[in-house]
């Protein structure tokens, strides 16, 4: 049988304020929105990044990633919406926190001609807190020969230089827009443990997107879901996996009536029993599928509820963050 | 950070930077070269505005290219956005960094030229900052124009076709003079020269239109976060290619049609003897009363014909002396601006021959008309007898044996009668026969159409092929199709065209059966020709002329040849050449002039026959120099 918590869950995936704990908030954005035409690639979009956490922002491929950051780096211009950054709010990225950010994009459009030792002294005219010393210790660290032009370089190699750039002037923030995209499993590996040993050593701030799970699953202390532009997730992993569950029973059978309900008669009894389970106050459906004979509906309510519930007859199942992720991007919620 | 920026576009451009300047001294140096050779500069200062004619232009399209189309094709401009660095400063540094070079070049040029003039020219301040003034001013400008270019990524080629269409449509539709407008003007012929008077008007327009490109540069790398452009630097598909290609070509057209409709100022000549009759005027140069005859009979000639042809109009025709031309060559001027037909002729020469002069007159008035439309082959037989057929209207209905020397000329070319294929090819028929002969062949069949259908028909016949107005557009070529000789005589008589032929291969046979002895008699042409290696990887053409039966002495003749365009089109009387002999007995020549290797020639030998009161040639050779085995 199910059973429901007396109080209803504080549920609000979207909202930073109730998950962000009273930390410095590195980074945050309030209603960010930006189109293309008619294509609106971020809509509403609030997140909060908080100071030396390693933040993964997960999404399916055109879900309105890149757009995000490029509205962080200030390279786009939000339609609407705030950015905040160090707690005091801005119009858009400008310069000075252009200056605290480190940035490495999905592709590396660096110059082909210049060297890896010259990109940096480029780049380095740039900031004021490029250290040319922590950078050749980040070549040399990374295995990037200096005088190696840039068009000579292999792809891992690339993004291993896009991630010295970015670090050698020891920003406050880190941005990686998907820079495992195009590495194989050894490269990417490495990379992700430089990236995790910044972060873990300098107590650095990552804001780090990617569409693969099992990274974001082993790099990151918090994670935002975007889906189709919007924020559906905001929050750790373990609450996150805590929070949802999978209910399997099999078809046409449906779950037994919740207590102290009044008995159903055989022919309601399925439909009755799907919109209790549907009815709990705070839950939220991510995903109903039938197939093989079976009902299964993905839902998410806060951990504790789940406690508390009881089904007789029903499996009840933990998701792994990955059959999370396709419930909360695969498709579209279920509208009650 | 700016200091980064411009330490970052001199290590990426300074050979791009170098080759420039170089390419600038080259071409200093020959366009200097040149106006050496020429004798032509009167001022350095001159060559100086001339050279940036072309230096302005090369500069800044090199610069364009250099600053801004290879950061956004390369996409590292994605790069720069991701720095701590505004788009305004990484634009503006591109463009002073483009300027400064192109100011630094300038100066050079200047300088040179300086020291060219220190010693020949007066010299003062003031005139050095006109001239400074005047060439920065333009070629900033000419900069800033392909600074903005550069944003338009793939498209810019279709913008310089365009704006490059769009000067040449001004200069032809509206007069626009496009040497005394803003930078050109600046540039332009004053520019060595003027040494009181700035040009401010010139000078406001250039600074207004360099102004205007610096804004639209500015305007076009920062709309929509700098993606406009990084969308325009993408490679052009084949779609945009061929669109792109299409509108050029339509609008070069509809310029082209629109000059050709703009109705033109009227040509007119000072001191002429005019006279009208109908609605066709005629001016020969000159008040005498050699003149006013002249003009006279001119007009009621061509009165009579507008009437004969039922054309809607001619041209005024104005006739000038041109006293060093030979008394049977005759010249058509070219009047670009202005409206009318203008022939030049030693009309004073005492071997000047009226007649013959009217022939050429109808048959280039009518081509004048029709835009060379009746010059095409599948009707250029009737244009080609037409002048001799109309010549003769007045003797008309006269047996065609009678008509000496034209029937002469026809049986003489027809040996074999004349053929369908004869007349569908006939400008390979009329080379192997020669223009007079030709004509006489075309003139007989005319003949024989107004004797076997009647004058009228003939009339008719003509009027459709020769006399229509056409467009000068596609459809000039439909009509054409639609009014050939063929299907025009089908129409009028509603009979098949081959049975014309064998009428007009029947009457020439009555025809050679009486004058048989005559034709017969009369010497066929041969030629051998030989080119021969000659030193210094040329050639020359031996010659030699051989007649059966022999030609009766003293002999004239002559080698006729010109050198012959890549094509195989149609070679125009004024560039053939002439190298004359007279001579007891035919002997051999060398052409004294050598034919280089790889040239191509066209040649005959052409020999004086009374009898047809014309030449007569061995046909015409097109050879490869040296002749492929």
């Amino acid at each position: 049988m199910l059973s429901t918590p007396s109080a209803s869950p504080q549920l609000s995936p979207t909202s930073p304020q109730a998950q962000v704990a009273p930390e410095t908030i590195v980074l945050r954005t309030e209603g960010l929105a930006k189109s293309f035409g008619k294509v609106r690639a971020v809509r509403d979009l609030s997140l909060a990044v908080r100071e030396g956490e390693i933040y993964g922002f997960l999404g399916r491929n055109g879900a309105g990633k890149t757009t995000t950051i490029r509205m962080l780096m200030g390279i786009l211009k939000p339609d609407r919406g705030r950015l905040e950054w160090m707690g005091k709010r801005v119009r858009r990225a400008g310069l000075s926190m252009k200056r605290s950010i480190g940035y490495v994009s999905q592709d590396q459009h660096f110059y082909p001609w210049m060297t890896c030792a010259g990109l940096g002294r480029f780049a380095g005219g740039f900031y004021p807190t490029w250290d040319p010393a922590e950078y050749l210790r980040l070549l040399q660290a990374l295995e990037l020969p200096p005088q190696r032009r840039f068009s000579r370089l292999s792809g891992g190699m690339r993004v291993k230089l896009a991630l010295a750039l970015a670090l050698a002037h020891r920003p406050r923030l880190l941005i990686l827009d998907e820079p495992t995209a195009s590495l194989d499993p050894v490269a990417r590996r490495e990379f992700l443990d430089m990236v995790r040993s910044q972060a873990r050593s300098h107590r650095r701030t990552t804001f780090f997107s990617s569409h693969r799970i099992e990274e974001v699953e082993q790099a990151a202390d918090r994670v935002g879901i975007i889906q189709d532009g919007t924020l559906r997730y905001q929050g750790g992993i373990t609450e996150l996996k805590a929070s949802v569950r999978r209910i399997s029973w099999p078809q046409p059978v449906e779950p037994p009536p919740l207590p102290g309900a009044e008995p159903l008669s055989r022919e309601s009894a399925a439909s009755a029993g799907a919109m209790a389970l549907f009815a709990l106050p705070g839950i939220e459906i991510l995903r109903d599928e039938r197939s093989d004979g079976m009902r299964r509906v993905t839902a998410q309510a806060e951990a504790a509820q789940w406690e508390s519930v009881r089904l007789a007859g029903c499996e009840i199942e933990q998701l792994s963050l990955e059959d999370i992720f396709l419930a909360l991007a695969g498709r579209p919620a279920v509208s009650l | 950070m700016i200091r980064a920026l411009l330490a970052k576009e001199l290590r990426q451009h300074w050979p791009g930077l170098l080759v420039l300047a170089f390419l600038w001294l080259v071409i200093y140096l020959l366009v200097a070269l040149g106006s050496i050779l020429q004798d032509a500069m009167l001022s350095p200062f001159e060559l100086l505005g001339s050279f940036l004619h072309i230096g302005a232009v090369l500069g800044s399209v090199t610069l364009g290219r250099l600053l801004v189309v290879s950061e956004y094709r390369e996409r590292t401009q994605l790069f720069l956005d991701a720095l701590p660095v505004s788009r305004i400063a990484m634009i503006a540094v591109k463009w002073f960094l483009g300027a400064a070079v192109l100011m630094g070049l300038v100066l050079a040029a200047f300088l040179l030229t300086t020291l060219l003039a220190w010693r020949n020219e007066s010299w003062s301040l003031r005139f050095a900052l006109f001239l400074l003034a005047r060439a920065g001013a333009a070629c900033l400008a000419v900069y800033a124009f392909f600074f903005l270019m550069g944003f338009l990524g793939r498209y810019r080629f279709l913008i310089y076709a365009l704006v490059f269409l769009f000067f040449f449509a001004a200069s032809q539709l509206r007069q626009f003079e496009m040497d005394n407008w803003g930078p050109f003007h600046l540039l332009g012929p004053t520019f060595a020269y003027e040494r009181d008077v700035f040009p401010w008007e010139a000078f406001r327009i250039t600074c207004l239109t360099g102004g205007i490109c610096i804004v639209g540069s500015f305007f076009l790398g920062l709309l929509w976060e700098g993606s406009l452009s990084a969308l325009f630097a993408e490679r052009m598909s084949q779609r945009e290619k061929v669109v792109i290609a299409l509108v050029i070509l339509t609008g070069f057209y509809g310029v082209y049609l629109l000059d050709t409709r703009t109705p033109k100022q009227p040509f007119d000549l000072d001191d002429a003897a005019m006279a009208r009759s109908g609605r066709v005027t005629v001016k020969v140069a000159g008040t005498d009363e050699l003149s006013t005859g002249l003009a006279e009979r001119l007009a009621a000639e061509l009165a009579d014909l507008r009437t004969y042809l039922q054309l809607p109009g001619l041209p005024s025709v104005f006739l000038v002396e041109r006293g060093d031309l030979d008394p049977d060559l005759y010249e058509r001027g070219i009047l670009k601006e202005t409206e009318g037909f203008l022939a030049r002729a030693a009309f004073r020469d005492s071997g000047f021959n009226e007649e013959r002069f009217c022939r050429w007159l109808v048959g280039e008035l009518l081509a004048a008309q029709s835009h060379d439309g009746v010059r095409a082959e599948s009707c250029r037989w009737v244009y080609d007898g037409f002048p001799d057929f109309w010549a003769q209207r007045h003797s008309r209905p006269q047996p065609m044996e009678d008509s000496r020397p034209l029937i002469f000329r026809a049986l003489y070319g027809l040996p074999q009668g004349i053929t369908d294929r004869d007349l569908s090819t006939w400008l390979r028929f009329r080379e192997t026969l020669g223009d007079d002969i030709a004509a006489g062949v075309a003139w007989s069949g005319l003949e024989v159409l107004a004797s076997r259908q009647g004058d009228e028909t003939a009339r008719s016949f003509v009027r459709h092929v020769l006399g229509c107005h056409l467009p000068r557009d596609v459809r000039a070529a439909v009509h054409r199709r639609l009014h050939s000789p063929a299907r025009v005589y089908r129409n009028l008589t509603g009979q098949s065209f081959d049975s014309f032929l064998t009428e007009w291969n029947g009457e020439l046979d009555r025809c050679r059966g009486i004058h048989h002895a005559a034709i017969e008699s009369l010497p066929r042409l041969r030629a051998e020709f030989e080119f021969v290696s000659a030193p210094g990887d040329s050639y020359d053409l031996n010659y030699r002329l051989l007649a059966d039966p022999p030609l009766s002495s003293p002999v004239r003749y002559a080698l006729r040849y010109c050198a012959l365009p890549p094509m195989n089109e149609e070679v125009h009387p004024e560039k053939i050449r002439e190298t004359a002999h007279v001579e007891e007995s035919l002997s051999q020549h060398v052409l004294a002039r050598p034919f280089s290797k790889g040239s191509r020639v066209f040649h005959t030998l052409s020999a004086e026959l009374p009898e047809l009161e014309c030449s007569a040639i061995t046909g015409w050779i097109r050879s490869d120099v040296p002749p492929q085995p």
